[in-house]
């Protein structure tokens, strides 16, 4: 054994978490659009190395803009102090994943949960359509928000957003969003 | 990656105040962005400046160290955490037996030994010729000692192919 092995049982149970997730970026804390350009270089970067078609490359970002102006506005408009949020990117060899997480008021849960299901019901030109309507209905400041953002990921991956409601003790729920991105069409 | 593999994470990034991590292949290009992030966070800390430089020299140090490991690149992960009173930078890498163990010596025998003493240590091992390539990247270890100005602390884990080595760098705020 290590003489010294001081590195502490959170790191290394972050290591841990990593690896087995395949985890390429995490952050969590407060979002501003510097570290969204941030996140959004380290990535490009990153996929240029890895060869990675330009096909998958656009969608991934597109996914990624989407996910984290998401946050953005959610801490925007976060009337509470418990703004914090999570982003992750991670991948294996079939997909990409794009997961956000934060925490909601419990009392938002079951809207949210039907809409999203709303959605992953619908094919695409149904997403279509209610893309144009949401948009054309929406007020100059819900133009671009979550709603829009949504249909948005669906239509860009093919893929069904997955989501998970946390219970948290005290009136929260932490709410877990992944947008799936294959990597062979 | 499991659903609630991200609640985990998030909780396990907010209890170790961890803001970030990057894993996988590090270039010049990933690194200057990855110090940009950096920068950007600790702007909005209103980190002092000489505890800012000495974060970034940390971090280019352990950064490029990853990116001087040829030979065990795809087991890099790097984390910036940030506590009242310290930064905390950890990085993780994949390496082989010999150098795992002669790593665990090396840093050992840091232990104690002042800055005139890291000095010399340094420029010994400018000179050196190492039996395996990957630990003359190590010896940034010995710049990040003198940075930071706190001992490194470090862990591993043995595998049946390879090591897994940690290395635990606080630099008080």
């Amino acid at each position: 054994m290590p003489r010294n092995p001081h590195i502490g049982a959170e790191g290394k149970d972050l290591f841990q978490l990593i690896r087995t997730n395949k985890v390429y970026v995490a952050y969590e804390g407060l979002f501003d659009q510097e570290i969204v350009k941030g996140f959004l270089s380290i990535t490009e970067n990153s996929l240029a190395e890895q060869g990675v078609q330009d096909g998958v490359k656009k969608k991934l970002f597109n996914v990624m803009m989407e996910a984290l102006q998401n946050i953005c506005k959610h801490q925007a408009s976060a009337a509470d102090q418990r703004t914090s949020a999570i982003f992750v990117l991670s991948g294996d060899e079939k997909n990409y994943y794009v997961q956000t997480g934060n925490l909601i008021g419990e009392e938002k849960v079951n809207d949210l949960q039907a809409y999203l299901n709303k959605l992953n019901a619908l094919n695409a030109d149904e997403l279509k359509e209610l893309y144009k309507t949401v948009r054309m209905q929406s007020t100059i400041s819900e133009v671009g928000g979550a709603g829009l953002g949504f249909i948005d990921m669906i239509r860009k991956t093919g893929n069904a957003l997955r989501y998970n409601f946390d219970v948290l003790p005290d009136g929260f729920r932490f709410f877990t969003l992944v947008s799936t991105i294959s990597i062979e069409s | 990656m499991q659903l609630n593999s991200t609640y985990s994470l998030y909780r396990l990034m907010n209890k170790g105040q961890y803001l970030l991590c990057y894993s996988g292949y590090l270039a010049q290009n990933q690194i200057t962005a990855l110090l940009a992030l950096a920068e950007r966070k600790m702007q909005r800390e209103s980190t002092d400046s000489q505890v800012r430089r000495k974060v970034f020299n940390v971090m280019i140090e352990c950064l490029q160290a990853f990116c001087k490991n040829e030979s065990e690149r795809s087991g890099n992960i790097f984390v910036l955490g940030k506590a009242d009173s310290h930064y905390e930078i950890l990085s993780s890498f994949n390496c082989d037996y010999e150098t795992g163990h002669w790593l665990s010596g090396f840093i050992d025998g840091l232990d104690g030994l002042d800055r005139a003493a890291i000095r010399e240590e340094h420029k010994k091992m400018m000179v050196r010729e190492f039996s395996h390539p990957s630990m003359a990247s190590f010896y940034s270890l010995l710049d990040i000692a003198l940075k930071s100005a706190s001992p490194l602390e470090y862990d591993y884990e043995e595998h049946s192919t390879h090591m897994v080595f940690s290395i635990k760098t606080i630099i008080p705020c």
